[in-house]
């Protein structure tokens, strides 16, 4: 019996201790931030959801609204919220309605004369865009077809009655693209073979202004005039790189044209009779952001901006210049993001920060009011914790000025860790609009974030555009490390706690970083990154546009060239950086083998590669546990003192 | 709106990072001609780099704008 009492007791402690185990696991796990079931992972960590729960609100903390368009004819606003996903706003400050919700769109515009919306969206391919239309009330139809097996609507314009819809189909295998319209019920194509990259712009009175993309400093339009077919150049020279009609004529923003004297301006052209005028832009002091003409075409809504600071004012021609009509109507210092025009005599626009969501506003040019139209939020824990921007420059290893701007959280103990962007493009402008992440990595990481426009950017002209094109590649890899002296140098940031983050060609830039300055970096985050400019040129989809960036894939000596700038094959110089690293399954822009034989190469070698590969993301991973993964990636590599 | 006064009437702080007989610069040289906006100046499939969140309530602003034309 002694014995059999024994037995018990020993059983049933085992038991109690295994129970205990158990309970114990399994808490572990629940303790986990949950890993998307669409994600693989690779060398990431496990993440305790009480080490980043501190980094997410609910969507309705941080309200950050930009426009998609407008509907004039109901004066309700499509505006995109946290969530991408599409809402109506039916007057200011109401509340916003769900309207679409799932991808986004890359254009969305409704028609100029109803609430009939047109929108382009690769839900179903990614990279390839098929037109849309929607009443508000019967389901989404499809209005574009595709024969081709890489066809894209990548544009497309409302005709000004609202009764068609002009759209090109960008055929991605054969380099031509077809221009078309839809009546809303049925679709044709012009016989007309335009070949390379091509954009519709505008139309209007039997005319249709076409955007031809050579490269990004040089880009021309024509005017197709339907009845005759005929398609005639209106900028020959220059890079014209914006255009639109007003009352029947063209208007082309002149960059670098002889019809402009050296200076810019719009060239008015009629297409009835190809006589050409210039218009001078002498009131506009700054950058140009945008210039935008009202419904009825005599008005002006202009976008500048002036020491950093953008202004709208609105403007009339007279005597062949733009002349203002209404001075800057904002109230503050900030970034606008976009535009319309709700009627002739009201303009909606959106302001932000770096650290102040966007909202929406209108300006009534008649009244001189502005009206909110949605509020900005931001939750306590992340309002007044980072500092204004500040524009920063430094030298470049040929003395070429580069620029950006610098994020620094408002307490800063001694030194603070960087963390260097590089935006993707490489054609594009980083400008401080509001941006969560910096605000959260700056507050909970003591993070100072640099934002970089290294050459290759747009916004400084057409020759610092073209300044990293071909062989030219590595020029804009020293203009990082050239920030990195400077950061040296800098007595508030620690130089010894860098990393460099880049996404798409940025990624392309901070790998290429982290091949070069391993000794004066910690990591480097490379986002769904081009890997190899050589496999990426080999690509079926790659056009004239991409090869007068990248160069001739044919040119083996500059193709051996670029390859020693990627790690890829090239890990022995890769010195075992941490290497945080991610790929869009769907991504069609960049060859997996490069970025999964990458990892693969990297890990191989030892390196410390945090991988995650999205079976449902394409060209752009992102959300919650990106970013929870991103954070303990910084977070664990960088040094604390 | 209570968000300006983290401003300081600027959106950049000149500090110590720029003289102050510069001014605050703006990102162009006075060259500077371009306008905002990806369709300026690159196409779709060669800019475009939008995060959709996948999984809902990150609200982390992804790069799902708009283009600003």
């Amino acid at each position: 019996m002694n014995r059999i009492n024994h037995n018990q007791i020993k059983f049933r402690s085992l038991a109690v201790i295994l129970f205990c185990l158990l309970v114990s696991v399994h808490g572990q796990q629940s303790d986990d931030l949950p890993v998307p079931a669409s994600f693989r992972l690779e060398g990431v960590p496990r993440i305790k959801n009480e080490d980043v729960k501190h980094l997410f609100f609910e969507p309705s903390a941080i309200k950050n609204n930009l426009i998609w368009d407008v509907d004039r004819a109901t004066r309700q606003l499509f505006v995109t919220d946290e969530k991408n996903a599409i809402y109506s706003v039916e007057s200011p400050l109401a509340k916003p309605k769900l309207v679409i919700d799932g991808r986004v769109p890359s254009t969305f515009r409704v028609s100029p004369t109803s609430s009939v919306v047109a929108f382009n969206n690769d839900k179903d391919d990614t990279d390839n865009y098929a037109l849309f239309l929607w009443d508000g009330k019967s389901e989404v139809r499809k209005i574009s077809s595709f024969n081709g097996k890489d066809d894209s609507v990548d544009s497309f314009v409302w005709n000004r009655d609202g009764r068609s819809i002009y759209y090109t189909l960008n055929d991605y295998e054969t380099k031509l693209t077809k221009l078309c319209q839809s009546d809303l019920s049925a679709s044709k194509c012009f016989s007309l073979e335009l070949k390379g990259l091509w954009n519709v712009i505008d139309v209007d009175q039997g005319n249709i202004l076409l955007k031809y993309w050579k490269s990004s400093s040089n880009q021309h339009i024509f005017n197709y005039a339907i009845s005759s077919g005929k398609l005639t150049p209106l900028s020959e020279s220059g890079n014209a790189t914006r255009a639109f009609f007003v009352a029947g004529k063209a208007l082309l923003l002149g960059e670098d044209s002889p019809e402009c004297g050296g200076n810019r301006c719009l060239i008015s052209i009629d297409p009835r009779t190809d006589k050409k005028e210039m218009i001078g832009l002498q009131s506009v002091r700054g950058y140009l952001g945008d210039i935008k003409p009202s419904p009825d075409g005599k008005s002006l809504l202009v976008q500048e901006a002036l020491d950093g600071i953008d202004s709208l004012w609105i403007g009339r021609i007279r005597d062949r210049k733009v002349v203002p009509t209404v001075s800057n109507f904002l109230n503050g210092s900030y970034v606008v993001w976009n535009t319309r025009w709700l009627s002739n005599t009201e303009v909606v626009f959106t302001i932000e920060n770096i650290s102040q969501p966007a909202l929406i506003q209108s300006f009534d040019l008649k009244s001189k009011k502005t009206t909110n139209w949605t509020n900005s939020h931001l939750p306590t824990v992340l309002t007044g914790t980072v500092k204004p921007p500040e524009t920063i420059r430094w030298k470049s290893f040929d003395n070429k000025e580069i620029s950006g701007y610098i994020v620094k959280p408002t307490k800063i103990e001694k030194k603070s860790p960087v963390l260097v962007f590089i935006h993707g493009g490489p054609q594009v402008l980083d400008r401080p609009t509001f941006s969560s992440l910096d605000v959260r990595f700056a507050t909970f990481l003591g993070l100072s974030i640099i934002h970089t426009n290294i050459r290759g950017s747009r916004g400084f002209g057409n020759d610092f555009m073209d300044a990293d094109n071909g062989a030219k590649r590595e020029d804009a890899v020293r203009d990082i490390s050239s920030l990195l002296d400077w950061i040296e140098k800098q007595p508030d940031l620690d130089a010894d706690n860098v990393i460099i983050r880049g996404e798409s060609y940025g990624g392309f830039v901070a790998l290429a970083t982290g091949l070069k300055e391993s000794s004066r970096i910690r990591a480097v985050i490379a986002e769904y990154p081009l890997v190899s400019i050589r496999n990426y040129l080999q690509q079926s989809w790659i056009d004239e546009f991409a090869k007068n960036e990248y160069g001739d894939p044919k040119d083996e000596i500059l193709m051996k060239k670029l390859d020693e700038l990627s790690p890829l094959n090239n890990v022995s110089n890769w010195k075992g950086t941490p290497l945080f690293l991610t790929r869009g399954k769907l991504d069609s822009r960049v060859p997996e083998g490069d970025v999964l034989g990458l990892k693969s190469q990297l890990r191989d070698a030892g390196a410390n590669v945090w991988f995650i590969y999205a079976n449902e993301a394409g060209h752009g991973v992102g959300g919650r546990f990106v970013t929870a993964a991103m954070y303990e990636f910084i977070k664990t590599h960088i040094r604390r003192k | 709106m209570a968000l300006t006064t983290v401003l300081a009437g600027n959106i950049f702080a000149t500090g110590g990072v720029l003289p102050a007989t510069s001014g605050i610069v703006t990102y162009a040289l006075t060259a500077l001609l371009s306008l905002a906006g990806g369709p300026d100046h690159c196409p779709l499939r060669q800019c475009t780099n939008c995060k959709p969140n996948n999984e809902g309530g990150d609200n982390g602003n992804g790069d799902c704008r708009p283009t600003p034309d």
